[in-house]
């Protein structure tokens, strides 16, 4: 593992066994995160983002056939029990759902929520703790955060309760923080709020992986990007340069895609997971395609860039 | 009630929609202040604004759906206001809604066959369009969905192609006004560039008004013939090239990305202006609240608009 990797993912394959089918939701993925990066996985539903984010925490369910190695600093996430596990998840990896209504229990006190991560991950007392909670919350900007603490979630609007997520998420102060779409039904008064909290997560040299479609947010706050397809990475470089010259015919789809860029569709669906895929899985949507398309090809460097695509094989960005 | 030649198909004046909570404290929010709107025929326009300033309120009134507190609702001039139950049955035909979640407006237990035919039934057309079969197939085949999923449930479609298939819905009775409520929030980058130019293409084949409700300024600039941005229940700005040169000062907030809190929409803002507290611009007039003015080609209610040369 190199010096400045903090997780390194190799061969990872995520497989769903259906009655007749095989749905393979991660295919065969190498990934390293560096340390303090921010790093966002981009790409559409379906295209494996958030089984990979899961993966690493080792939330998928029993049905999940998993092979491959997530080295987490030094230790295989894979091969730990569930004990080792459980200090990991929540403590050092920290996990950020898409639905924050969902993530939080109705029922109980958001300082209550938001100290019990510090409560089963290090020494301090219930009491301690809801002070290290009411700290968060200020950080956060839920004002005034005394009245904020005893509060049950119904009465927290969206963006507070983002926050407030945010908060239980980054309460142990953990290595790694994995956010999945936090953006997703959010306005643009909030956005601004959720950019400013990632941004000042990165200043507290916290990893990050964000895993969202919304490329706005994504430039805001990334400083690489993967690009997933069909459960492989096909993309991963700088966010500069996926938004000035992206490579893979998929990347300058969706760069074209957005208003500013004429708003053009990219052509088709992506394929069906359920059915076993040979070669590229954009050919079918690429209007490059060609017969050496069929092949099956590696995720390979070009220039200061990693490309999956066979037009770059022995080209240098001539596209 | 034309402007610049073109009819207008559906015009709101002095809207206003106040909802009250609380069994004894009779709490007050005003969603939709004093808003005069006019959409033009075959015109696409936007209405931007955060979550809470009104947008989908405005839009249901336009429609029916939700009654003003205050104010006149006028379909190709004629008052609609206060037409209820039966007598509005001809004006549904006409004017349709594409939500926000496709997911949540399709029967689960229904084919989709059976939710896009569904107004036929209701409107009592399924005579007069004796082949019913033909009209499925043609909606499906102009919204760019496979024939076979006709007989799909709503669980076996992506989001995007269940938005198509709302939008099926929404075309079925060849509709001249449609509401679209967020109706690409929560699709992929390229699913919503692909529903939008839908849209806009079959805007174009039939001349449908569209009133394209957003909270993104860029995708409102793109599309929209005209946009008018919402902040506390007002149209505080309307025309075009908004995103280019914002006069108010609440739209260069947000085209800028500068931060500022949400209003109290507990208090009505008859006195006052809606942002004069956290306007860079305030000065003692803005205490009083702005009318509606044309500068330079735009409706801005403001006292000390941006002016551009």
């Amino acid at each position: 593992m190199k010096m400045n990797n903090i997780i390194e993912i190799s061969d990872l394959t995520v497989s769903f066994k259906g009655e007749g089918y095989l749905l393979t939701a991660v295919d065969n993925l190498s990934l390293s995160v560096i340390h303090g990066e921010t790093l966002a996985i981009i790409g559409e539903s379906g295209s494996g983002k958030s089984v990979l984010g899961l993966a690493i925490l080792r939330l998928l369910p029993d049905t999940a056939a998993i092979s491959g190695s997530i080295i987490f600093q030094t230790q295989d996430i894979l091969t730990l029990s569930e004990g080792m596990m459980e200090k990991i998840r929540g403590g050092k990896i920290a996990w950020i759902p898409q639905n924050p209504k969902l993530g939080f229990n109705p029922s109980m006190k958001i300082w209550k929520q938001v100290s019990e991560p510090i409560v089963l991950h290090t020494d301090s007392s219930w009491s301690e703790a809801k002070k290290q909670a009411i700290r968060l919350l200020r950080q956060y900007s839920i004002l005034p955060p005394e009245k904020w603490a005893e509060e049950y979630p119904v009465a927290y609007s969206g963006g507070m309760l983002q926050r407030a997520m945010l908060a239980m998420g980054t309460s142990t102060i953990p290595s790694v923080l994995i956010a999945d779409e936090p953006t997703k039904g959010i306005d643009a008064i909030n956005k601004k709020d959720v950019i400013e909290m990632f941004n000042t997560q990165k200043e507290r040299g916290i990893t990050q992986i964000i895993i969202t479609h919304d490329l706005d947010f994504a430039s805001e706050v990334a400083d690489r990007i993967a690009v997933m397809y069909c459960g492989q990475i096909v993309e991963l470089t700088s966010v500069e340069r996926f938004f000035t010259t992206p490579l893979h015919p998929y990347s300058v789809g969706l760069v074209n895609s957005l208003p500013q860029r004429g708003l053009s569709p990219i052509p088709g669906t992506s394929p069906s997971m359920h059915e076993k895929q040979a070669g590229c899985r954009f050919k079918s949507r690429c209007s490059l395609c060609s017969r050496v398309c069929s092949e099956e090809i590696p995720l390979f460097p070009v220039g200061y860039d990693n490309v999956r695509c066979i037009q770059y094989h022995n080209r240098n960005r001539a596209w | 009630m034309t402007m610049s030649g073109v009819s207008s198909i559906i015009t709101g004046t002095g809207l206003g929609k106040t909802y009250q909570s609380g069994f004894f404290s009779h709490q007050k929010t005003f969603a939709v202040q004093d808003v005069d709107i006019e959409i033009k025929t075959g015109e696409t326009y936007a209405l931007v604004g955060e979550s809470g300033s009104g947008k989908t309120t405005l839009g249901k009134i336009l429609l029916k759906l939700i009654s003003p507190t205050s104010g006149r609702i006028f379909y190709h001039n004629e008052d609609i206001t206060d037409l209820q139950g039966p007598e509005l049955i001809p004006i549904r035909r006409k004017m349709q809604i594409i939500p926000q979640h496709p997911e949540d407006a399709f029967n689960p237990r229904w084919r989709l066959s059976r939710s896009i035919m569904e107004p036929f039934l209701i409107h009592g057309q399924a005579q007069e369009n004796g082949g019913l079969k033909n009209v499925l197939l043609e909606l499906l085949a102009e919204t760019g969905l496979n024939p076979d999923y006709a007989e799909r449930y709503p669980h076996q479609l992506s989001g995007g192609e269940l938005q198509r298939a709302a939008i099926a819905r929404a075309l079925a009775l060849k509709p001249d006004f449609i509401l679209c409520d967020e109706p690409t929030s929560m699709l992929d980058v390229s699913v919503q560039a692909a529903i939008i130019q839908l849209l806009l293409s079959l805007q174009k084949r039939s001349t449908i008004s569209l009133l394209f409700i957003t909270h993104d300024l860029k995708l409102a600039d793109h599309i929209a013939d005209r946009v008018g941005v919402m902040y506390n229940g007002h149209i505080i700005e309307e025309g075009s090239g908004i995103l280019k040169s914002p006069m108010h000062p609440y739209s260069q907030s947000i085209v800028r990305g500068h931060k500022h809190q949400r209003p109290d929409q507990s208090i009505p803002s008859h006195e006052s202006c809606p942002f004069v507290l956290q306007c860079p611009n305030k000065t003692e007039k803005c205490q009083t609240i702005p009318s509606v003015t044309d500068c330079s080609g735009r409706k801005i209610r403001c006292h000390h608009p941006f002016k551009y040369d």
